[in-house]
């Protein structure tokens, strides 16, 4: 009975000891060189690890640019570099549109995002256009995701975009992936973009920029802060060629003059009310016109 | 500091259990006090005052204790409870939220049981203030029970004495209550999350049922999970706490269900409102007072709102009509009262699950297809995909089947295998929510 009675006990602190162990060496030895999960705990540091795509990248990526650069040293960049913004490819607003929109022009639209976007799916659709997108989507692990749509069954990005073809692709992603560094999400997002031109090439690629928060929730994490989102929205923008891939925001229509989310358009700082997505429906449609995309 | 928390699970039990253990026997009241009061300055969130006043409660309950006993005198005992419903009243409504001291409701019931059965001469009261604090304070069920019959608390607090074979029993419990809150009750309720976001007025009838069933879930593996792991880390410590929940959801009738729903609350207000006020051994339209006195008591003790009222309005005027009318039949039946303890049960959550009342409105219409403006009809097709496995494990675990299961493997080393992957799965599951701001959110 004793023998029995202790294998539980026994198991649990010796795998405990193990993965404290193992926690631990990832920590200090491995992540603490890219500043990551510096203030969680040992026990918890392998579980986020191997949860957190976005992580992986950035030891991926890092690695890379140690064996790419001379000095082993890590670059700790954590503001981005202030580059002078690009041409910006939207159009001004006050030029009229060129081109007279109809639903019919969203009928080879296909949009790519997280849960904003399956907000857009589930309470405003436009016309025949269709939606992948899933709740807790990162622009690191979009490729794997898997979603479905009542346009098509349960698929992944890359199958999806290799059995059909798409005129305009309007992607929203970045909000679930805001916490990394800038450098790592901007190659990632790059990533994403080359992969889905290169499996749809004739396609038009709009890059929309994360929708702003409220100021409640700005004020919650640092990473959900306006400051971090514009600055990522920044990079996002100068993805843009102003040709095969533009960069819309909607952020200069909704938000106030303080430049956050309305308050009475969203219960939890982030996610719209069904009001809050046909209005941001009825933004992308007016402006669809202005991308001057037959 | 919850049980379902990486610092309590991997810091305090272990350090906790280990001074627990290896100090003489004689000191260990003290060990527990001073684990219990750390744990609740955890459980604070940097309201120590909170240790403070369970502290001040404590102290002032043991000599309210000894004073009974030299004076026997019932109004002496009114006095007490009055004053202890008034410090609760006071915190419940102008504390309200975040300043109510967390189990407050708890300890305070606890404690008003204690003078009661003190003034009833059921036992002497405690002549040690340090076994008298242990037994109060003692940590697994502070926060949220269950509540122990005082007398047994007191046996227990003077003669445990854990063991290898408890010890790995209790071990058990606490990962399976573990596995029910984390794995199953956090999750599930991402689909009520879901629903709430939205707007109730644009869910579909079929994803308006699936939300309730995933509310009702989560509500019960939550509490039954936690009621588990307090009953595991008893016993660990050579406790038995009693069992908060005897497979509610295999009732044939609501007054059964509320029989093995929270059994220790149900006991509590027998014991100490539905038998003074003569219970059911009066004429029938007593009982019915009777009846109704407690549900008004347990709707208030829920909290403050009209919506903890209707709950209790509602479940009360079942418990009545079968009382008077049908309890029987659905007794006798095989099928029928089954299926109406579930659907009725899940109809009385909505005011739980709600709590506006414009709101639940809305959200009662959409549950029998009235109103609304549906905006994708195949909502529940694409919440199915996603919950379908956690609806089904849930609806499996609240039959009485997997119980009579497991105590009958429990012993074997792949149980305990199978144990072993549980937690580590929570784990997993604690450490990657905790990134989340939201619990239930994800973007």
């Amino acid at each position: 009975m004793k023998k029995i009675t202790l294998t539980l006990v026994c198991m649990i602190v010796l795998s405990s000891v193990l993965m404290a162990c193992l926690g631990a060496y990832l920590k200090y030895e491995v992540l603490e060189p890219a500043g990551l999960f510096q203030g969680e705990s040992i026990m918890e540091v392998p579980f986020l690890l191997l949860s957190d795509s976005g992580a992986q990248y950035t030891l991926e990526y890092l690695q890379e640019k140690s064996e790419e650069t001379e000095p082993p040293e890590t670059e700790p960049p954590t503001e981005p570099p202030t580059e002078p913004p690009t041409q910006p490819p939207t159009e001004p607003p006050t030029e009229p549109p060129v081109l007279e929109v109809d639903e019919s022009w969203f009928d080879d639209v296909l949009f790519i995002g997280d849960s904003r976007t399956v907000g857009l799916r589930d309470y405003a659709r436009i016309g025949n256009a269709q939606y992948f997108c899933s709740v807790g989507m990162k622009i690191f692990d979009t490729r794997e995701t898997w979603a479905m749509d009542k346009t098509f069954p349960y698929t992944t990005l890359e199958d999806l975009l290799s059995e059909r073809t798409y005129g305009k692709i309007y992607i929203s992603l970045g909000l679930n992936d805001v916490g990394y560094n800038h450098d790592t999400f901007a190659e990632a997002y790059q990533e994403l973009v080359d992969v889905i031109r290169e499996l749809q090439p004739d396609a038009v690629i709009i890059l929309q920029g994360m929708m702003a928060v409220t100021e409640w929730k700005n004020e919650m994490v640092w990473y959900f802060g306006m400051d971090n989102i514009n600055a990522l929205n920044e990079r996002i923008e100068a993805m843009a060629d102003g040709d095969m891939v533009r960069y819309i925001d909607v952020n200069e229509w909704i938000t106030d003059e303080d430049g956050f989310l309305p308050m009475e358009l969203s219960g939890d700082g982030c996610h719209l009310y069904v009001d809050g997505y046909r209005a941001w429906a009825q933004w992308i449609f007016d402006t669809a016109g202005d991308l001057r995309i037959p | 500091m919850q049980f379902n928390s990486i610092q309590f699970i991997f810091i305090f039990l272990p350090l906790f259990l280990a001074a627990y253990l290896v100090f003489p026997p004689k000191i260990r009241n003290v060990v527990l006090i001073l684990g219990s009061l750390v744990f609740y300055g955890f459980a604070s969130a940097g309201n120590y005052w909170w240790v403070a006043v369970l502290i001040a409660c404590t102290v002032m309950t043991y000599f309210a204790g000894l004073s009974l006993e030299k004076r026997h005198d019932k109004d002496l005992l009114t006095l007490y409870l009055a004053l202890m419903a008034a410090l609760l009243v006071f915190f419940k409504l102008f504390a309200g939220g975040r300043y109510l001291p967390s189990g407050m409701s708890f300890y305070l019931f606890q404690m008003a049981a204690y003078l009661i059965d003190t003034y009833r001469l059921k036992y002497t009261p405690e002549r040690s203030l340090l076994r008298f604090g242990a037994q109060m304070t003692f940590f697994p069920k502070l926060l949220s029970g269950p509540l122990m019959d005082p007398r047994q608390l007191q046996l227990q607090c003077k003669y445990c004495e854990p063991c290898y074979e408890d010890f790995h029993k209790g071990l058990q419990e606490l990962i399976l209550g573990l596995g029910l809150k984390v794995l199953l009750a956090n999750r599930v309720g991402g689909l009520w999350s879901l629903a709430s976001t939205g707007g109730y007025e644009t869910i579909s009838t079929p994803a308006a049922w699936m939300a309730l069933i995933a509310y009702t879930m989560q509500l019960y593996f939550d509490f039954y999970g936690y009621s588990l792991m307090a009953m595991g880390i008893g016993r660990m410590l050579g406790f038995d706490l009693p069992r908060n929940f005897d497979d509610p959801y295999a009732s044939k009738t609501v007054s059964e269900f509320y029989r093995r729903w929270h059994v220790s609350l149900g006991l509590w207000f027998r014991e100490y409102v539905y038998f003074p006020l003569g219970g059911s051994h009066r004429s029938s339209l007593r009982t019915i007072l009777n009846l109704a006195a407690v549900w008004l008591f347990t709707g208030l003790w829920h909290g403050v709102g009209g919506n903890y009222l209707l709950w209790a309005g509602f479940l009360c005027a079942l418990i009545i009509c079968e009382h008077v009318f049908y309890g029987k039949y659905l007794k006798k039946s095989r099928v029928l009262g089954h299926v109406y303890t579930v659907f009725v049960i899940l109809l009385s959550w909505v005011p739980f699950a709600v709590g506006d009342s414009a709101q639940m409105l809305i959200f009662l219409g959409r549950l029998f297809g009235i109103g609304g403006q549906v905006l994708n009809p195949q909502d529940y097709v694409m919440w199915g995909m996603d919950y379908a496995g956690l609806l089904a494990a849930g609806v499996l675990l609240a039959t009485p089947w997997p119980r009579k299961l497991w105590e009958r493997v429990r012993r074997s080393t792949a149980a305990d295998a199978a144990l072993l992957a549980v937690f580590w799965l929570v784990v997993y599951y604690i450490a990657t929510a905790a990134q989340d701001p939201f619990l239930y959110f994800q973007y």
